[in-house]
């Protein structure tokens, strides 16, 4: 009866953590199902899915390039989500610094010297993606939009933008496909694992993991921030201006995008080719929601969302099945993951069951 | 130089570009009535374009397809529904999700049942014909305004008036606007706010789905990745937009329907492209803060006359008192 | 024809943590009779109600009505057995017309469609049949609260209610609007149905009800025929305390004045009075209470003097400086802190910890932070002391406060509130609904920081006890104005006090006046 209250005890302190690992699980038992009855090889399908991502360093290098942009979003997004805002500006402020970035280096500064030239780069990314987060925050607070309505539909602009300078301000005339100038040598962040496109932005990305972290938890305005998520009728009434701190949040998470697009394009690519997003902001919603919005969790969860969109890119190229139930899966685990009532019966349980032992005196 | 085919072709543009932002409109205003966003429409949208598809090439009948379309449109909302309703994930979220859900979903789909990768090219699918209406496609100028649509282009507006009907005129349209302003009254007399709840999302896939049909199956005629581009919002805004009023819901989609055909317009007249497809969006925003402000407007406004009524009616309670007591 | 319609029997209801809100309560009406339910808030009246209407299920006890017993699981089950509840908070749709509202949840239908003249052709004569004069196509939110009144005894009666429940109706009626509810109340009466009359405006029970039961604090008092009964010896049995609290206390070191409100008046939107000219100071060293039946404008005055809701008209001077137009911030940094009585809206923040609740205030301070970080270790330090000064019982600093109990909560929003160096602490309610340890704690906290000579403190609370033993001086208030002044609070006795607090009973302007003291 002990060992039975002890688990019960365990369950119900870990309760948060545990239910984000079954739904987590649960997401993967899907990814599972769909390879299975998709393929017509299954056994191999499945274990490409599970184990190639580890096969080799340029495989393991993928995985480690990934994370770089959605560890800034997941980051941007753990910002919003600090004061309580669903601002969903990360994909766009991402994509558009990603393109001024290659804008900037190849057509308006294309002879400043090295190492000054990524950090101005990096520095006008976050300033790109912090005027980008300000727009939808702004709005909410005087005019009191649908902050995620207004987001997603800023998005649609944004990368238009990125689009549109890409077309017209710095595509390069002698190439077949649609691509920008190639972006110069000094600008470009240092690889820092050879035969992989891993650069100094993994780097830059645990570093901003840290600082994110710190200014959170250990400073003044981030424990404004904090409480103003929390509870911000308590936090006005404690004398804490609410309106300036979430807006400040809020820029302070699109900065952080805006950076992770731009060091995503200084480290992996030669030139700017996109004509779409790639999603990066979609992906730092699902990693700051796994993370529960705290930035210490945010490096697992972009290494596991990392590990199954790997997965799913090597499935789609060598089998038959295409990569996308990736999408799906992702969706499921978002939506578990935030479900206040999913297991809750579970805990309920539990809850009873030590009452009653505590009653009982035990 | 705006000669009279100009005007006729950038109407026509406008009220077709509009056919799915209607549905979509349509679908948001049932969600919104009874209190929720169904942020899934841009899913919804997908999913039903391609079950439609799918269902009309494989039978080889439009009707079928139709229904496929719905089936589309429902399976979305359900899981929605059940995500939000049953183990309560917040509302945005799941539509979002869901969204994502339907656009990797329908892939996997595509490619079990076609073995193709992204669109549906290779399957022979039927397509929605367009009506020249018989006397009003001879009027000049109104004929051609009026007349030559396709079928789910006249079936929109059709379903506007349904819709109306629905909300407005039906039990199930009470109870749901009901629980949209104070589901807790609906719940003193026992209605069951999360079934109705439930039933609003259903509803909502349903007149959605066919703005997903007629993408695939009457403006083109095959269904490919993520193809909507973002219409699925754009009608959430124009519900937005209405306050709840069908009718300026319909004239909203077709505003916007108006800014797509003005985009294309001025594509022509070699502005940039990309800059033009921006034009919804920002309409979209500006039009959010418009009603925003409007609703503050109307808010503060319905306080005040309900505070005179009040402060007349004690003032003239207060006269009878004394004229009573001077009586006395 | 002896048989009661409706009998609540041996009633227990205990909450899960703890709270007993009903106890060994036994309610019998006659058929055809209007009832009085009379009790302080707190008394166990709504939750006796909920019981009564299927929200709540008691913990011991039986409900029968007309002879059968029952077992309500919800509103439905209620209302099929032909109990109707009109809330004292309208549950109507406000945008929707009055018939809409009235037949809601049993709506009429033709041809698949609902039949809107059908309902309002039902509604007219459901309300002609009772001389309510209702226009059924117009919008709730356009009518008077009368009306809304009208309309949810309508629903009820629509579905079929003998036994009407009316908590608090005539709260916000008018004394015409009133007699023209007590006209149709006795139409109903004469139609046969029971109505169960929940109120504290002793006058109108007089002149309305038939019997009455009188609740306190969980317990059924009294039961008894109105007419046998004077209003002073109803007042008696509602207001008086069963233990007699005593507080040993020094006395009050009257030093200079605090805080001065000066000819206060604040209208609700309707122009109402909610505060109407009241006039009263506080002393460092003592400690004001305000006594009263919530709902008389108290809530409203702490809004006010906390920074939460702005005036107009009057003066409240904080250490002889006026507040008016001062931030929530500015207010703090002039000494004011305060005890909130939504604790879990304004008091704290639950997901937070209690070290992160209880620096919300005063985290800028250098004592807690340097220029951009926070001092975690002192910070730590100081609320462990925070924690054992005032006996919280918890796991550490970094426990949600959240999972703390009621008690525990609030003493952490005490610590906080106190410890701040203010010289004004408005505390309001702050003992409701937690358990006896806590209680005592906190008043015994709060009395000793008043006595140190450097705080004086604004006592609000509906708890009769503590606003008497805690409060050194006292002060009443009845429909938003100052009936009552006791300088000593000492020299009052409840049934004198229950009195002015139910209006019975009013000072004179020059004894009212004495409240104000001091030239400041």
């Amino acid at each position: 009866m002990d060992g039975n209250l002890r688990l019960n005890h365990f369950f119900v302190k870990y309760f948060e953590a545990i239910r984000t690992l079954v739904a987590v699980l649960i997401g993967f038992g899907v990814s599972l199902l769909f390879i299975y009855f998709i393929s017509d090889e299954p056994v191999k399908a499945i274990s490409t899915y599970m184990f190639k991502p580890f096969d080799g360093i340029r495989r393991i290098g993928s995985m480690v390039e990934y994370m770089i942009p959605i560890m800034f979003c997941g980051l941007g997004m753990c910002m919003m989500m600090s004061v309580g805002q669903f601002n969903l500006i990360g994909d766009g402020a991402n994509f558009l610094a990603a393109s001024a970035v290659a804008y900037i280096s190849t057509c308006l500064i294309p002879n400043c010297p090295p190492i000054l030239f990524p950090v101005i780069l990096i520095i006008a990314g976050a300033v790109i993606g912090g005027g980008c987060g300000v727009i939808p925050a702004y709005l909410q607070s005087k005019f009191k939009t649908n902050i995620v309505v207004v987001s997603l539909m800023a998005n649609y602009i944004l990368i238009l933008g990125g689009v549109y300078m890409l077309l017209y301000w710095m595509r390069d005339p002698s190439k077949t496909y649609v691509g920008s100038y190639a972006i110069p040598e000094a600008a470009k962040l240092t690889n820092i694992i050879p035969k992989t496109k891993v650069s100094t932005g993994i780097i830059l990305a645990f570093l901003a993991t840290i600082a994110v972290f710190w200014f959170l938890y250990r400073t003044k305005p981030g424990y404004q921030m904090r409480l103003i998520g929390k509870n911000a009728a308590f936090a006005k009434y404690s004398g804490i201006n609410v309106v300036k701190y979430a807006i400040i949040a809020q820029v302070i998470g699109g900065a952080l995008a805006g950076m992770g697009g731009a060091i995503d394009t200084l480290g992996k690519y030669d030139r700017f080719i996109w004509l779409a997003s790639n999603g990066y902001g979609f992906d730092g919603m699902m990693i700051a929601v796994i993370a529960k919005g705290n930035p210490a969790y945010i490096p697992a969860a972009a290494l596991f969302l990392a590990y199954i969109r790997i997965g799913a890119d090597i499935v789609g190229q060598t089998t038959d099945v295409p990569l996308d139930f990736v999408l799906v899966v992702q969706s499921i685990i978002v939506m578990l993951v935030a479900a206040v009532s999913f297991m809750s019966g579970f805990r309920q349980k539990s809850v009873v069951k030590i009452a009653n032992a505590e009653k009982a005196g035990v | 130089m705006i000669n009279q085919a100009y005007i006729i072709d950038f109407i026509v543009s406008c009220i077709r570009l509009a056919t799915p932002l209607i549905y979509c409109t349509l679908g948001a205003l049932v969600s919104m009535h009874a209190g929720q966003i169904n942020m899934a429409m841009e899913g919804i949208l997908l999913t039903s374009g391609l079950t439609g598809v799918l269902v009309s090439g494989y039978t080889g009948s439009l009707w079928l397809g139709a229904l496929g379309a719905f089936a589309g449109g429902v399976i979305i909302s359900l899981i929605m529904g059940y995500m939000n309703i049953v183990i309560n994930a917040d509302m945005m979220l799941c539509g979002i999700s869901m969204n994502n859900f339907a656009s990797g979903g329908t892939i996997m789909l595509i490619y079990a049942l076609l073995n193709t990768k992204g669109s549906t090219q290779s399957l022979k699918s039927l397509q929605f014909p367009n009506w020249n209406i018989p006397f009003i496609k001879d009027i000049p100028f109104l004929g051609k305004i009026l007349s030559g649509y396709n079928v789910l282009t006249y079936l929109a507006f059709v379903m506007a008036v349904v819709v109306w009907i629905f909300i407005f005129r039906t039990r199930t349209g009470l109870r749901i606007r009901a629980i949209g302003m104070n589901p807790n009254a609906a719940a003193s007399v026992g209605i069951n706010v999360n079934r109705i709840r439930f039933q609003a999302y259903v509803y909502s896939g349903i007149f959605a789905a066919l703005g997903g049909a007629f993408m695939t199956m009457g403006y083109l005629s095959y269904w490919a990745q993520n193809m909507m581009g973002g219409r699925g919002f754009i009608g959430i805004s124009a519900a937005n937009l209405s306050g709840g009023n069908v009718l300026l819901g319909t004239l909203a989609a077709v505003a916007f329907g108006a800014t797509n055909a003005l985009a294309i317009v001025l594509q022509t007249l070699n502005l940039k492209p990309e800059l033009m497809q921006m034009l919804p969006y920002i309409a979209t925003i500006l039009g959010l803060v418009a009603i925003s402000v409007a609703q503050k407007k109307r808010d503060d406004n319905i306080i005040k006359k309900a505070a005179m009524h009040v402060r007349l009616e004690r003032e003239a309670d207060e006269a009878k008192e004394a004229a009573v007591r001077t009586v006395r | 024809m002896d048989e009661p319609i409706l009998l609540m029997q041996n009633i227990t209801k205990v909450y899960s943590n703890g709270f007993t809100a009903n106890s060994n309560v036994t309610l019998s009406c006659q058929k055809g009779e209007i009832h009085a339910l009379l009790g302080e808030n707190g008394a166990g009246k709504t939750t006796l109600m909920k019981m009564l209407f299927g929200f709540e299920e008691p913990t011991e006890g039986k409900i029968f009505i007309k002879g059968k017993e029952v077992k309500f699981k919800g509103a439905l089950d209620a209302i099929e057995h032909g109990v109707g509840m009109v809330h004292q908070h309208f549950m109507l749709v406000d945008r929707l017309t009055i018939a809409e509202n009235v037949v809601l949840g049993s709506e009429p239908i033709r041809m698949g469609l609902f039949d809107k003249a059908g309902a309002i052709k039902k509604t007219k004569e459901l309300a002609d049949k009772y001389q309510f004069n209702i226009d059924p196509t117009a919008i709730v939110s356009e009518v008077t609260v009368a009306t809304k009144q009208k309309i949810e005894i309508l629903k009820a009666l629509l579905h079929g209610a003998e036994i009407l429940v009316l908590d608090e109706p005539t709260a916000v009626l008018t004394p015409q609007e009133t007699r023209e509810l007590f006209v149709q109340l006795n139409l109903l009466k004469e139609a046969g149905h029971t109505i169960i009359f929940i109120s504290h405006k002793l006058n109108e029970i007089k002149e309305l009800c038939d019997s009455f039961t009188i609740l306190r604090k969980g317990r059924v008092i009294g039961t008894g025929l109105v007419p046998d009964y004077t209003p002073h010896m109803m007042s008696a049995m509602m207001v008086g305390r069963d233990v007699l609290l005593e507080i040993t206390k020094e006395d009050a070191v009257q030093r200079e004045t605090v805080a001065s409100v000066d000819h206060l008046s604040y209208f609700d939107v309707t122009g109402l009075p909610v505060i109407d000219d009241i006039s009263f100071s506080v002393q460092k060293g003592s400690i004001l209470g305000i006594a009263g039946v919530e709902g008389n404008g108290q809530n409203e005055l702490s809004e006010i003097l906390t920074g939460l809701r702005n005036f107009s008209n009057g003066e409240i001077k904080l250490n002889g400086k006026s507040i008016k137009g001062l931030s929530v911030r500015q207010l703090r940094d002039s000494g004011v802190a305060s005890i909130s009585e939504d604790r879990m809206t304004y008091g704290c923040a639950p997901s937070a910890s209690i070290a992160e609740n209880l620096m919300s205030d005063r985290f800028f301070k250098p004592k807690y932070s340097r220029k951009v970080s926070l001092k975690r270790k002192d910070i730590e330090k100081v609320v462990n002391q925070y924690i054992k000064d005032f006996d919280i019982s918890c796991t550490g600093p970094n426990e949600k406060v959240g999972d703390l109990s009621g008690g525990n909560i609030q003493k952490v929003i005490v610590a906080r509130e106190f410890t701040s160096g203010a010289s004004f602490i408005v505390a309001n309610q702050p003992t409701r609904g937690i358990d006896v340890g806590a209680t005592e704690f906190i008043r015994k906290k709060l009395i000793d920081l008043t006595r140190t000579g450097e705080v004086g403190a604004l006592l609000i609370s509906a708890d009769l006890n503590e606003v008497m033993e805690v409060s050194d001086s006292l002060v009443v208030m009845h429909k938003g104005a100052i009936c009552a002044y006791f300088e000593k609070a000492k020299d009052v006795s409840e049934d004198e006090l229950g009195e002015y607090m139910l209006g019975i009973k009013t000072m004179t302007p020059e004894e009212i006046g004495l409240a104000r003291k001091g030239a400041i």
